[in-house]
């Protein structure tokens, strides 16, 4: 592996007086995809925040492409990582090509001037992710998925070489849970995306994601490979839950599901 | 008169009728699109929808001339009447003046206030805040006559009255002694000085007239109040030109504020005037009726007691021109009525 | 976006060039008489420029307004502008000021409108912002208090000075009308911020696609939201207050404009502010050659203050595009 993109290293971060982030380091590099696991109120989106800079860490250090976060001008940021936030926001009425088109904000001129570079970039990332036939449509008329997929292409039209996203899964079903997980691997392995990800779901993301950071109570209570992380020993005691392992015939991935016997 | 002036400010939507062109407008299909955003799969309605606009535009605007040319009035009849030095009044005061010395030839325009019929044909170009220039150039006078407070005339204002070489007179109209400085320099300004001493001459003669002899006058002078507005809440206080008409009358104002003051019931109560005089500039019966009912809520008042509650409802009644002798006449007969039955108590009770 | 700017432009022209064939008394087209010409044909050009001028900041303004407050329903007197300027504009006649602006009257009450609604803004900004952050909501609720109080204060000296109000002028403040009685050089100092702040709009217009996100969104879009806010209202807020100076405040086209725009162009911001502005500078100068007409001795004879037909004139046709919009939707599934 090169060096990574993303080096953090003892992570503080307090709400007032109510510490969030304890301690928490983590690396991420070019090409892979990594899953952020952990009960609720427990620092997923907070460390993705402050991971972006938008919140100041109390203690510890950020640094992509080994410039501190906080270092780095915002457009030029903007063009090296994109964030997807848990509920976006989006005007119902504004055109999904109007959508896309803003993702390229941190490239535009002055007076917002958009080059035809732009334009082409728009069209190849719609393309893409087939949603040619939804440009013109207002975001009103799209299904959850299809919402979903145009706010990863907005992250995409940015050209990042890292995609920070809170929980894309919460509004989807498992249908496009899955192809949303699949299109993030594919992006990662054929463009060297590097691919962060909160996420609620153990097994699709032990399923899809490269690596799994299982976080409790702010601090990291379990790193690495699916088949480490997803320890019915750890997992029951970050959850309080009685957790089995499922094995499945055939599935490479372990799987852990609560033990409601 | 603030009431009046958003009466005649709802007048104006009146007789607007309802804009039919619009329909024109249409929603427009996309007939067009931008070459750029067709190759980059972007969508086109927007471009094209905006094309059609100024298409739409345009026929609204032909529509509103077509329309309009049908009953074009031609520019204001070239009076070959008119007198010089030629004049636009924008305050009604000076209008009423300049008509009632017999010097109305001299008019070219009036304000928008203007509403006696002797004005009425008469161009109307604005008033202290909205003048419109483009009237004013055409008919081009060479006297404005403003009614600005000292030190408050629009610079604005002053530059293009010396653009189109008008002269400004500015008069005050607060005082009763205003009026007749007015007349003076209307006179003056107009050559018509002859006409102008008649007038102030006779009004001067007959508000001189009306002053009560101190042999007659009573212990105790009659207090009276000034109602300016038809809510019956504002009240004329001193320094002004009602009452100084009403002190050269015999009256005392029982407001002791200066100039005009809005008071609630309760204040009303407390001033215990012996007479009311309402003043109602036009106004209709449903008006009339109402500050009738207002008074007769103050049944504890010696004015609503002794029936000296007077509603005036000659238009000039708030108007410090050619009738400020009349002015004068009503409020002193109102005054000597109210002395009268404060002298002879009993006799008003033997009448009820 | 540069053919938006040029389509909005000629539409502009095409309407402004209609109004100016309307004359105030009632005579359509240009006057034949050469001399007659000469002498009147400047003011009516005049009225119809200066028409556009607020009509256009209005408009504009109102785009930035609704953008950064993250609400339809902003308007760019939202803040305070136009109550403040009403305020110190009635207070130019009373007490101490009036002697001050005795000794000051060429600069006027415009002035005195001018600094008020920049007194007000300046109070509504400072009150909302904490840290230098300044939060939409806050900023809304500070600003309907602050608006309020303006007009609280208002009638409070109206009611201290009801000989005021007989002299017409302050009314006019009210209803909204274009004044007229403005020196060149007024004219031209609102003419001057309205189009430097209009350039430095449209210079921020690619980034205000991005305020209505969410802030963190914004920021990962690389736009330094705060600063963009501040930057949007203050600049916003300065062309409404140089044209509420010389017009008093006209309601509707500030909050209309921009969703007639959106109806026509989409919200992109970089094409939705030529064409709001342009749209306001006809609506405005459509109006105000209509309320000239109407105006005319065969019909209403008297001045109507344009006020009044803005929302004759923008209402209907702003529900006519609604719902010509909304049955366009329904058709297509």
């Amino acid at each position: 592996m090169t060096a990574p993109l993303l080096e953090a290293t003892n992570l503080q971060f307090a709400y007032g007086d109510r510490p969030v982030l304890r301690d928490v380091s983590l690396t991420l590099a070019r090409g892979e995809v990594v899953a952020l696991l952990g009960p609720n109120g427990t620092g997923k989106s907070t460390l993705i925040r402050v991971l972006l800079g938008h919140l100041r860490a109390d203690r510890g250090q950020v640094l992509w492409e080994n410039r501190d976060v906080r270092a780095w001008p915002r457009r030029a940021f903007a063009r090296r990582v994109a964030y997807l936030p848990q509920s976006p926001t989006a005007d119902p009425d504004q055109r999904v090509a109007d959508v896309l088109r803003t993702g390229r904000a941190p490239y535009w001129g002055a007076f917002g001037l958009e080059s035809a570079h732009d334009v082409a970039i728009v069209s190849d990332v719609a393309r893409q992710l087939d949603l040619i036939e939804l440009l013109p449509r207002p975001m009103a008329e799209l299904s959850g998925g299809q919402r979903q997929l145009v706010f990863l292409a907005r992250c995409l039209v940015q050209q990042p070489v890292a995609l920070l996203l809170d929980e894309p899964n919460t509004f989807l079903d498992l249908r496009h849970q899955v192809d949303l997980g699949q299109r993030l691997r594919r992006l990662a392995k054929e463009q060297g995306l590097a691919v962060l990800m909160a996420s609620h779901d153990l097994n699709l993301a032990g399923a899809l994601a490269d690596r799994l950071i299982l976080l409790d109570a702010g601090v990291v209570a379990a790193e690495g490979s699916a088949d480490r992380v997803l320890d019915p020993q750890v997992v029951g005691k970050v959850y309080g839950l009685p957790m089995r392992r499922l094995d499945v015939p055939g599935q490479v991935q372990p799987l852990i599901w609560p033990d409601l016997r | 008169m603030l009431g009046q002036t958003f009466l005649s400010a709802l007048n104006f939507c009146r007789d607007i009728p309802v804009p039919s062109f619009l329909y024109w407008v249409s929603g427009g299909a996309d007939h067009s699109c931008l070459p750029r955003a067709r190759r980059a799969g972007l969508p086109c309605s927007a471009a094209g929808t905006f094309l059609s606009l100024p298409y739409s535009l345009l026929i609204v605007c032909l529509i509103a001339l077509i329309t309009g040319c049908d009953h074009k009035t031609p520019a204001p009849p070239a009076t070959t009447t008119t007198k010089s030095p030629t004049v636009a009044s924008l305050v009604p005061s000076a209008t009423d003046l300049i008509l009632g010395m017999g010097a109305g030839d001299h008019l070219v325009a009036v304000s928008n206030f203007d509403r006696e019929p002797a004005a009425a044909r008469l161009p109307r170009v604005g008033d202290y805040q909205t003048i419109d220039w483009e009237k004013l150039a055409q008919l081009h006078p060479n006297l404005i006559i403003t009614y600005y407070g000292p030190g408050h005339i629009p610079p604005g204002f002053a530059e293009r009255t010396r653009e189109l070489g008008m002269q400004n007179v500015n008069l005050q109209f607060n005082r009763l002694t205003d009026v007749f400085e007015a007349l003076g320099t209307l006179g003056y300004a107009l050559s018509e000085r002859e006409k102008a001493q008649a007038l102030g001459g006779r009004l001067k003669a007959e508000i001189e007239s009306l002053r009560p002899e101190l042999a007659t006058r009573p212990s105790r002078p009659v207090r009276a109040v000034i109602v300016t507005d038809p809510s019956g809440l504002d009240f004329a206080g001193r320094n002004n030109y009602l009452n100084d008409v009403l002190e050269t009358v015999g009256g005392e104002n029982a407001v002791t504020a200066p100039g005009y003051v809005a008071l609630d019931r309760e204040a009303i109560a407390a001033l215990k005037p012996d007479v009311i005089l309402h003043l109602l500039p036009g106004a209709d019966e449903p008006t009339k009726r109402q500050a009738a009912a207002f008074w007769d809520a103050f049944p504890n008042l010696p004015a609503v007691q002794k029936h000296h509650v007077y509603l005036f409802t000659e238009p000039y009644m708030m108007t410090p021109g050619v009738h400020i002798a009349d002015v004068a006449a009503k409020f002193a007969a109102a005054v000597r009525s109210a002395e009268e039955l404060a002298s002879h108590p009993t006799t008003n009770n033997a009448t009820h | 976006m540069l053919a938006t700017l040029v389509i909005a432009l000629l539409v502009w022209a095409a309407v402004a060039s209609a109004c100016m064939l309307v004359g105030s008394t009632g005579h359509i087209g240009i006057p034949s008489d050469p001399n007659i010409r000469r002498f009147v044909l400047p003011y009516r050009i005049e009225i119809v420029l200066i028409a556009s001028l607020v009509g256009a900041a209005l408009g504009a303004a109102g785009v930035v307004y609704q953008a950064i407050l993250r609400n339809p329903l902003a308007d760019p007197y939202l803040l305070g502008v136009s109550s403040g300027a009403s305020l110190l504009s009635l207070l130019w006649y009373v007490g101490a000021l009036a002697t001050i602006s005795v000794s000051f009257q060429a600069i006027g009450q415009q002035a005195f409108a001018f600094a008020g609604a920049m007194l007000s803004i300046g109070i509504v900004l400072l009150i909302a912002s904490r840290r230098g952050r300044i939060e939409p909501v806050t900023l809304i609720l500070v600003g309907v208090i602050v608006n309020a109080v303006n007009g609280s204060l208002y009638l409070l000296i109206y009611f201290r000075h009801p000989e005021l109000v007989a002299r017409g002028g302050v009314f006019t403040f009210l209803v909204g009308g274009i004044q007229t009685n403005l020196t060149r050089q007024q004219e031209w100092l609102a003419a001057g911020c309205v189009g430097v702040g209009w350039i430095l709009l449209f210079y921020l217009a690619g980034q205000l696609n991005v305020a209505p996100l969410g802030e963190a969104e914004a920021e990962a879009l690389g736009v330094r939201i705060q600063r963009l806010r501040w930057a949007g209202l203050v600049v916003a807020s300065v062309m409404t207050a140089s044209v509420v100076a010389i017009s008093g405040p006209i309601g509707f086209v500030g909050l209309v404009c921009p969703h007639l725009a959106r109806l026509i162009v989409g919200s992109d911001q970089r094409r939705l502010l030529p064409a709001a502005t342009a749209l306001g500078a006809a609506l405005l100068a459509l109006a105000d050659a209509a309320s000239r007409y109407l105006s005319r001795e065969s019909l209403l004879h008297t001045q109507m203050p344009v006020g009044v037909l803005t929302g004759l004139l923008g209402g209907p046709f702003f529900l006519l595009l609604l719902w010509q919009n909304r049955r366009r939707t329904e058709a297509t599934p």
